[in-house]
């Protein structure tokens, strides 16, 4: 359904160009939740707005983006605001700065609405309306009511419902529970994946918390430095990561044993993505680094229907990859 | 909380304001160095004639019940009458405020045309040429004295080219009855055409000239004001839902950046009825302004004793107004 290749997102920055998205390939199927994670800066979130080409106006964006086939990355901006909420929807990180304060509930959807199609009845556009917030779990005689009446988790609910309204083919969120306490971020990923299954949509869930996507994800791509270092079913993620980067990843989830009270982290620092090495970027933090893994960057190896992009797996790979 | 009983809660908190303005008034004017009767007998008077000036003004009187009076009058209407003319202080001011308000109106269309059009298009480019321009326009116009660029305005398209007049309302030749005084309106609805022209004529240059200064104000506000909006979540969103820029631009960015910008508009607003005091004598405009300066030159305090009120009195009625255009514009204002 979306088929990502070879995407690259280049910032212009007053210290050069920033290559926050560096040569990604993925693939999200019909139905299908792919959980993007990595730490801040690894440009999971670029990866994300550049789905939808909602990037600064310095970005430069190459590589192919296709959405059933057609290419998003050659579009007009004109061309993207049609497919923007219609095809591709997006729900934000905080939803409390995300729905504008001086607009009632109902008029962020009629907007949408009426702005996707433009000779739709009223009352068939508040139908619509009303049947969204129902779906999300909001009483519908909500909708003259204003964001400020509503607490964090409904008003997440309201962007889920928002983004859902047009009944879209794709979903990224970002980070949709980072904001809110544990309690809702428990509901709201329920709902997500409720309404997925209701809907028949795709989704892009993009996170830092593993967490988060391990009872969402159908597949997990690993993103560290610009780069999907992995990518791979659920899993085969939690119990067979290849990576070392996703091994550390996962080695640095605290866990509630009570005799182990230290946390784990992954020692040194994300790169400079102005200047990034030329050999594999985790290299300088791993600590199964070779020679080979600093002079040269390493390709996409397949390993038991795993993606990984890592020298360790040279010689090992399997099928076409 | 409902609009209504916002409305009603806004008008009711206005009448102690009021009351406390009227009073300070009053007891400034009291403090004020000057003597009324002094500045009425030019001080060559002799005693009994001052004594007895003294006693019809009321001035022999306890400075409490002269408070009283004052406030009684005030309530009846009665504002006092001119020593300058002999006039009531009211109907003297009715006939200057329609000047200033139709001078006023005219720059504020300039100037909030202006502000908001160019400031929402220089936020949305932000560091493109038609914003980069913006701020050198608003910074300039900041910096000129009204004065200066008034006389500019007069020596390029008055005197040079000739193509408006430099000062005065209308001129003499045309005949024109008043009706509501805004003598664009009166000639309209006397479709006197000669006269719409003549006073457009006049009104063109003192209107942009003070029309252009206010617009330098509103311009960097309404810029700043959207830029900031622009870099919110909820614009960002909006795009993700694909709606138009157009819309994001008036809808999201700009309805949001009015909030703050409302009440220092109604402001500015209120401040100019009082009189562009420089605009107006630059043009020999003959609004409150030039009447208020010119009375104070004279002391002839009841006249500017009821112009200060007026003006409370019009401050406090645009400070409702704006409150209530802001409560319509942000709902969490009258929650």
């Amino acid at each position: 359904m979306l088929k990502i290749e070879d995407l690259k997102i280049y910032y212009e920055s007053k210290k050069g160009l920033v290559k926050a998205v560096d040569g990604v390939s993925i693939e999200v199927g019909e139905q299908e939740t792919i959980g993007l994670v990595g730490e801040s800066g690894s440009g999971k979130s670029t990866l994300g707005f550049g789905i939808l080409k909602i990037l600064p106006k310095t970005a430069q964006i190459t590589g192919r983006i296709l959405l059933d086939n057609i290419n998003l990355v050659s579009k007009t901006e004109k061309e993207m605001q049609k497919i923007r909420g219609k095809e591709i929807s997006m729900i934000f990180q905080d939803p409390m700065t995300s729905l504008n304060p001086i607009m009632k509930v109902k008029d962020h959807f009629l907007e949408t609405i009426k702005t996707h199609i433009p000779d739709i009845e009223e009352d068939k556009a508040l139908e619509m309306t009303e049947n969204a917030l129902k779906a999300v779990g909001i009483n519908p005689n909500r909708i003259n009511e204003y964001p400020f009446q509503f607490s964090g988790g409904m008003r997440q609910r309201v962007m889920i419902a928002l983004s859902l309204v047009l009944n879209p083919k794709l979903v990224i969120a970002d980070e949709p529970t980072t904001s809110l306490d544990v309690i809702v971020q428990a509901q709201i990923l329920e709902v997500l994946k409720e309404l997925k299954e209701k809907f028949q949509m795709s989704m892009i869930l993009i996170t830092h918390d593993l967490g988060v996507v391990a009872e969402t994800a159908d597949k997990i791509a690993v993103m560290y430095a610009g780069h999907v270092v992995e990518f791979a079913e659920n899993e085969k993620i939690y119990y067979g990561a290849k990576h070392p980067y996703t091994k550390a990843l996962l080695e640095s989830i605290p866990n509630t044993d009570i005799d182990d009270l230290t946390l784990k982290y992954i020692p040194g620092n994300p790169p400079d993505l102005v200047n990034p090495s030329k050999g594999c970027r985790f290299a300088p933090r791993c600590p199964f680094a070779k020679d080979i893994c600093f002079e040269e960057e390493p390709p996409v190896f397949e390993i038991d229907g795993s993606k990984v992009k890592c020298w360790i797996y040279k010689g090992d790979e399997n099928g076409d990859g | 909380m409902s609009l209504k009983q916002y409305i009603i809660t806004r008008i009711i908190l206005a009448v102690p304001m009021l009351f406390v303005i009227l009073t300070i008034i009053f007891f400034i004017l009291r403090i004020m160095p000057g003597d009324p009767v002094a500045a009425i007998l030019g001080g060559k008077a002799s005693i009994e004639v001052i004594n007895k000036l003294r006693h019809e003004l009321g001035l022999d009187k306890p400075l409490w019940l002269q408070y009283l009076d004052y406030l009684k009058n005030l309530f009846k209407g009665d504002f006092g009458k001119s020593t300058l003319t002999g006039r009531p202080v009211l109907s003297e001011v009715m006939d200057k405020f329609p000047a200033t308000v139709e001078l006023t109106l005219f720059a504020f269309v300039i100037a909030v045309t202006i502000g908001i059009f160019w400031g929402a298009e220089a936020a949305r480019k932000k560091d493109k040429a038609v914003d980069v321009s913006a701020r050198v326009f608003a910074i300039l116009l900041y910096a000129i004295p009204v004065f200066w660029l008034g006389l500019m305005m007069q020596l390029i398209f008055g005197s040079y080219l000739r193509w408006f007049p430099v000062g005065g309302r209308i001129s003499a030749f045309v005949d024109l009855k008043p009706i509501t005084g805004l003598y664009l309106i009166d000639s309209l609805i006397q479709g006197n055409w000669e006269a719409f022209i003549d006073v457009l004529k006049h009104l063109i240059l003192p209107g942009l000239t003070l029309g252009l200064v206010i617009s330098s104000i509103f311009l960097r506000m309404v810029r700043n004001n959207a830029v900031l909006m622009y870099g919110q979540d909820f614009v960002k969103a909006a795009r993700a839902r694909g709606i138009r820029e157009k819309d994001i631009k008036y809808k999201h960015a700009l309805k949001n950046a009015l909030v703050p910008i409302m009440t220092m508009m109604g402001l500015q607003f209120a401040l100019l009825l009082g009189g562009a005091v420089l605009t107006e004598t630059t043009f020999s405009w003959p609004g409150m302004g030039s009447f208020l300066v010119l009375r104070i030159r004279y002391r002839d305090f009841p006249a500017i004793q009821g112009t200060v009120v007026f003006f409370a009195f019009i401050i406090i009625v645009v400070s409702i107004i704006v409150d209530i255009v802001n409560a319509l514009i942000d709902p969490r204002i009258r929650y």
